[in-house]
């Protein structure tokens, strides 16, 4: 019983001979990883409308949209993000599909930074920018709006609704 | 005496003295307490048997005009919550209650430093949490301070208080464990004669930064994940049960299932790393290697079920993100088996190995009554002998239909924490064949919810470092206020009296022997200070009834 | 023997130290299941690379005794390695003995006298656990060493001697559970918390020849114990099992785990008295029989 006690600690031989050695010779070799390994995004800029809801859900605000000029910019910083996939659940045009990547070590940050540039639509009635034409583009396949109703801003949309609702209604306008 | 009695009990003692009993959930009794009385009322609740959680400090004057403090005591017999509300104006006084309850010290100076209370009993104590430039009169988590506050530093207020003499320093980065806090040793050849803390470099914010517009109750999971860089999901699942308790969602059974199977992964591999850790620190490298391969199949079926090896981000509120389907279910009860049979036959030789025997028994030694006194949570409390585990005094997800032992060792020594620790490895492989058995079909979220506001709720989850606690106030689109308490919170004060007399050589086994997470104890603050301020808290413990052993 | 022949001898322990090191590492390696250092090359050479790793990088002097210290350490470490290995050569002569048993008390004395030389809490804890562990086996070993090579005794006493001798060897060089005083984990490596760069390459190069010297030593008492030392084919036999000697005590150091200063040289100072007690024992036996 003593004896076998002491001896205990040699075991570990036994157990290292038969496990063999375990760890890999990373990078070569195949890759370590599971079917549901989630890394990196990938937006697809085809589909991607510029809606901005995945920059919405977006916990650390790796997704994030900006207006540059005519343009709105949607960009995707893989140094905040948390792999968490979000994105690509909420997504309504599906462009987002989450890739097997993760080693995303780079020697600048702009590395880091992936934009997806979209064109903005002029409002038909005021002229300022308000919406990603990519957007229009994909809802009016979805949904039975006329392209009429689609061009026109929110602003100028709800001024239109206030002038019909006072004309039913004999405001003089 | 069934759980209608003890309400009735504690209705009744709230009447004679002259409170109000606000709510009663299932989990919760809510009631609220003439400020003058409380000592009184904790002293009878914690007479009776309740252990204190933590409290909360609430800045709650855009709904009463009002700071609130919450005493949260557990009831664990019983399986309720007991939240004491005391409250008061602006500049008014409160009571403490650490001379009754010598548990509520830390959680009362946080709510002083961060709300600037004025707790009577604490006017003299150096911060806390707080670092040394912060300015005076600004109090991080009330509501008039924005949440990316960042104060001017002013070097000149660092180095007033230099100490004269300096101990033996450990840290500010923790020799093995990486993580930043400082304890200075103070010896006589080589042991162990007295110790200082100074804790809270780490501070994020991440309770003031729940409270900003930059989250909404669907992300601050993802937050919470990140208090911990170990067992994150058990923060993530805390809030999501404490938001559902709030809101009273119900949860899906399937999804109930899944978040405890996860859990008892992360716990299973948050104890592999520990004893790996312990053997690197006795210097058995060979243990250390061995322990981190046997625990990387379980880091990769982590990744098979959720899809990260760490910080698995699928607890959403109301439900999980990712289903377990029945090949994922075959391949985990494969890792299980392999896992339970290779650990065996490692233990065995772990624990034979003499140096490791020889080291940690007897030394870091926290006797049962003050395990009791500081409220202390998990192995470091069921290696002292207290049977606490939140899985069986308040089943929460799934635990209520799995069979599982708790193992207790009243030595309180190392090797006690050490041995609690290789049991529930096995209990949690088991619990999770159990649950992976009797999984049951149905969806895995509810498909909407709402969360009206200022409902308030206490959630625990068993980490694998012991007790997590969750307060939340429910808010618009986000919670009012969401209170964290980490189980290193509760168990770092113990270490003062684990670590007289220690060996020195064994004092970092000691320090590590309660599997601290610095960071996540520490949550609110940029702190830079790591150079002064330890000598003064001396008076934080000297002094207390429990540390003059 | 000629000149050449002679300064090969010498030269070898300077060169294949580091050798045999790396192979302890490859082995240890194997043992906890890993891989170890990469390719055919860095199996052999891993602490080689190291060392000129270190030595390039730049030199940081917390003190000029510290430095001195270093450098002093390699200098007699390196004179006893050539002595030993004109012992090798020359068994018989008795002042070649003499010289090696002085020097090699001399370069165990630059661990104690470490001690008093720094100023650092980590190091003086540290040197202060050499110290003792030093302490609590030097005595034994120089004085069974001593009597081993120079007398011829009974092969129970012989065997007592050996083990003696083989157990201070193990803890003499600093392995597992004897490394207390640079224990990485709970005193920040402890005595070499102040060395870097070159300085801390000449430390290890010193450890390594120490290491060398030991298990050579252990290897020849083997040899000795068996009965066949003393001819140019045993020192040969010696020179081959010296790296066996060198990884055998690795093997033995991955077993274990690391000790307290109040428990292992306690216990070792025990394990010695026990032995010397038995050997008295059994020498009183030798007499009554003869
Ligand atoms: S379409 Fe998808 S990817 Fe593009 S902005 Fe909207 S949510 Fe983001
Ligand atoms: S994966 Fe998560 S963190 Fe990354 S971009 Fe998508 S939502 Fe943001």
């Amino acid at each position: 019983m003593q004896i076998s006690r002491i001896a205990s600690p040699l075991k570990l031989l036994t157990i290292a001979l038969k496990v063999g050695r375990v760890t890999k010779k990373y990078p070569f070799g195949p890759p370590l990883l599971t079917e549901s390994f989630r890394g990196a995004i990938s937006i697809d800029p085809a589909k991607c409308w510029g809606c901005g809801a995945c920059t919405l859900v977006c916990p650390p605000n790796a997704l994030t949209m900006r207006l540059e000029g005519e343009k709105i910019v949607l960009e995707y910083f893989k140094g905040r993000c948390i792999f968490c996939g979000m994105c690509a659940d909420t997504c309504p045009a599906n462009a987002i599909i989450v890739t097997k990547e993760f080693e995303l070590a780079a020697t600048s940050v702009e590395d880091l930074k992936e934009d997806v540039i979209h064109k903005m639509s002029k409002c038909a009635i005021c002229g300022k920018p308000f919406v990603a034409t990519a957007e229009i583009r994909d809802v009016m396949k979805m949904q039975p709006i006329t392209e009429e109703y689609a061009n026109i801003c929110p602003e100028c949309r709800k001024k239109r609704a206030v002038k019909a609702f006072g004309m039913r209604f004999g405001a003089s306008t | 005496m069934s759980m209608k009695d003890v309400v009735k009990e504690i209705e009744g003692k709230v009447v004679e003295f002259g409170g109000v009993v606000e709510t009663i959930t299932d989990t919760a009794v809510f009631v609220e307490i003439p400020k003058e009385r409380v000592k009184e009322f904790a002293k009878w609740l914690y007479n009776a048997g309740a252990f204190l959680k933590t409290c909360a400090g609430v800045d709650e004057r855009s709904i009463n005009s009002r700071f609130a403090v919450y005493h949260i005591f557990g009831l664990d017999e019983k399986g309720i919550d007991v939240v004491l509300r005391i409250s008061s104006l602006e500049g008014e006084a409160l009571p403490s209650i650490a001379s009754e309850v010598p548990a509520a010290e830390w959680c009362e100076l946080e709510a002083r430093d961060m709300l600037g209370l004025h707790i009577l009993g604490h006017e003299s104590k150096p911060r806390l949490v707080l670092p040394q430039d912060w300015p005076n009169a600004v109090y991080p988590l009330r509501k008039d301070v924005p949440y990316d506050y960042r104060p001017p530093s002013s070097v000149e207020n660092f180095g007033k208080e230099l100490p004269s003499e300096v101990g033996l320093p450990v840290g500010p980065y923790h020799p093995i464990l990486h993580e930043p806090e400082y304890f200075e040793l103070y010896v006589e050849g080589e042991r162990v004669v007295d110790v200082f803390y100074r804790g809270f470099h780490v501070h994020r914010g991440i309770e003031k930064l729940a409270e900003s517009p930059r989250f909404t109750y669907k992300t601050i999971p993802f937050l919470a994940e990140r208090i911990c860089g170990i067992c994150g999901f058990v923060h993530s699942s805390c809030y999501v049960l404490t938001v559902e308790r709030a809101a009273k969602i119900e949860v899906p059974e399937r999804a109930q299932f899944i978040r405890s199977i996860v859990l008892e992964i992360e716990r299973i591999h948050s104890h592999l790393l520990w004893l790996g850790v312990a053997a690197h620190i006795l210097g058995y490298d060979a243990g250390f290697m061995h322990i981190w391969r046997i625990r990387e199949p379980i880091m990769v079926l982590a990744e098979l079920l959720t899809g990260s090896r760490k910080t698995y981000g699928i607890n959403i509120v109301g439900g999980v993100r990712r289903d377990i389907d029945e090949s994922k279910k075959k391949k985990a009860l494969d890792v299980l088996r392999n896992v339970r049979e290779e650990f065996k036959r490692f233990v065995e030789v772990f624990t034979s190995v003499p140096e490791i025997v020889k080291r940690a028994t007897g030394t870091g030694v926290l006797p049962k009554d003050d395990a009791r006194a500081l409220s202390v949570v998990g192995p470091t409390a069921r290696g002292s002998g207290l049977r606490r585990d939140v899985r069986k005094d308040y089943p929460y997800f799934a635990y209520r239909l799995a069979s599982f032992k708790v193992p207790v060792y009243s030595e309180g020594d190392n090797l006690a924490r050490l041995l609690v620790r290789v049991d529930e490895v096995f209990e949690s492989i088991s619990i999770v064949e159990q649950l992976l058995d009797a999984l049951p079909r149905g969806s895995i979220a509810v498909e909407s919810y709402e969360i009206p506001s200022f409902r308030k709720a206490v959630g625990a989850v068993e980490a694998p470092r012991g007790e997590d606690v969750h307060f939340i106030i429910t808010g618009h689109g986000r919670p009012y206020r969401w209170r964290v308490r980490a189980p290193t919170y509760q168990n770092i004060p113990a270490l003062k009296i684990m670590l007289r007399n220690t060996p020195l050589a064994d004092a970092f086994l000691t320090i590590a022997s309660i599997d601290p997470c610095f960071s996540c104890t520490d949550r609110a603050v940029v702190i830079r200070d790591v150079r002064s301020g330890f000598r003064r808290f001396a008076s934080l413990f000297e002094g207390r009834r429990y540390a003059n052993k | 023997m000629d000149y050449t022949s002679l300064a090969l001898i010498t030269a070898i322990p300077f060169l294949v130290a580091p050798i045999y090191d790396s192979i302890e590492r490859k082995v240890k390696a194997a043992i906890q299941s890993r891989i170890g250092p990469l390719g055919l090359a860095r199996s052999f050479l891993q602490s080689w690379f190291d060392l000129i790793k270190l030595f390039s990088k730049e030199l940081v002097l917390t003190s000029y005794g510290m430095a001195l210290i270093t450098i002093l350490e390699l200098l007699f470490v390196s004179i006893t390695v050539v002595i030993l290995q004109i012992f090798l050569i020359t068994p018989q002569l008795e002042w070649v003995i003499a010289l090696l048993i002085t020097f090699l008390s001399i370069s165990s004395a630059f661990s104690l006298i470490r001690a008093i030389s720094l100023d650092n809490p980590f190091s003086s804890i540290g040197a202060f656990r050499e110290f003792y562990v030093t302490l609590a086996v030097e005595g034994f070993f120089l004085s069974s060493l001593a009597i081993m090579l120079l007398v011829e005794e009974p092969i129970i006493i012989k065997m007592l001697l050996f083990c003696i001798a083989a157990l201070s060897c193990y803890v003499l060089s600093g392995r597992t559970p004897f490394d207390i005083a640079e224990a990485e984990p709970e005193i920040a490596s402890g005595v070499y918390i102040e060395l870097s760069g070159p300085l801390l390459a000449t430390t290890s190069y010193s450890l390594h020849i120490r290491r060398y010297v030991l298990a050579e030593i252990l290897s020849y008492t083997l040899l000795k114990l068996i009965g066949i030392a003393g001819t140019g084919f045993a020192s040969l036999i010696t020179l081959l099992l010296t790296p066996i000697t060198w990884i055998v005590l690795g093997v033995v150091s991955v077993m274990l785990g690391r000790t307290r200063v109040d428990v292992g040289p306690i216990t070792l100072l025990k394990v010695m008295l026990i032995l010397i007690f038995l050997m008295f024992v059994a020498m009183i036996f030798v007499v009554r029989l003869v």
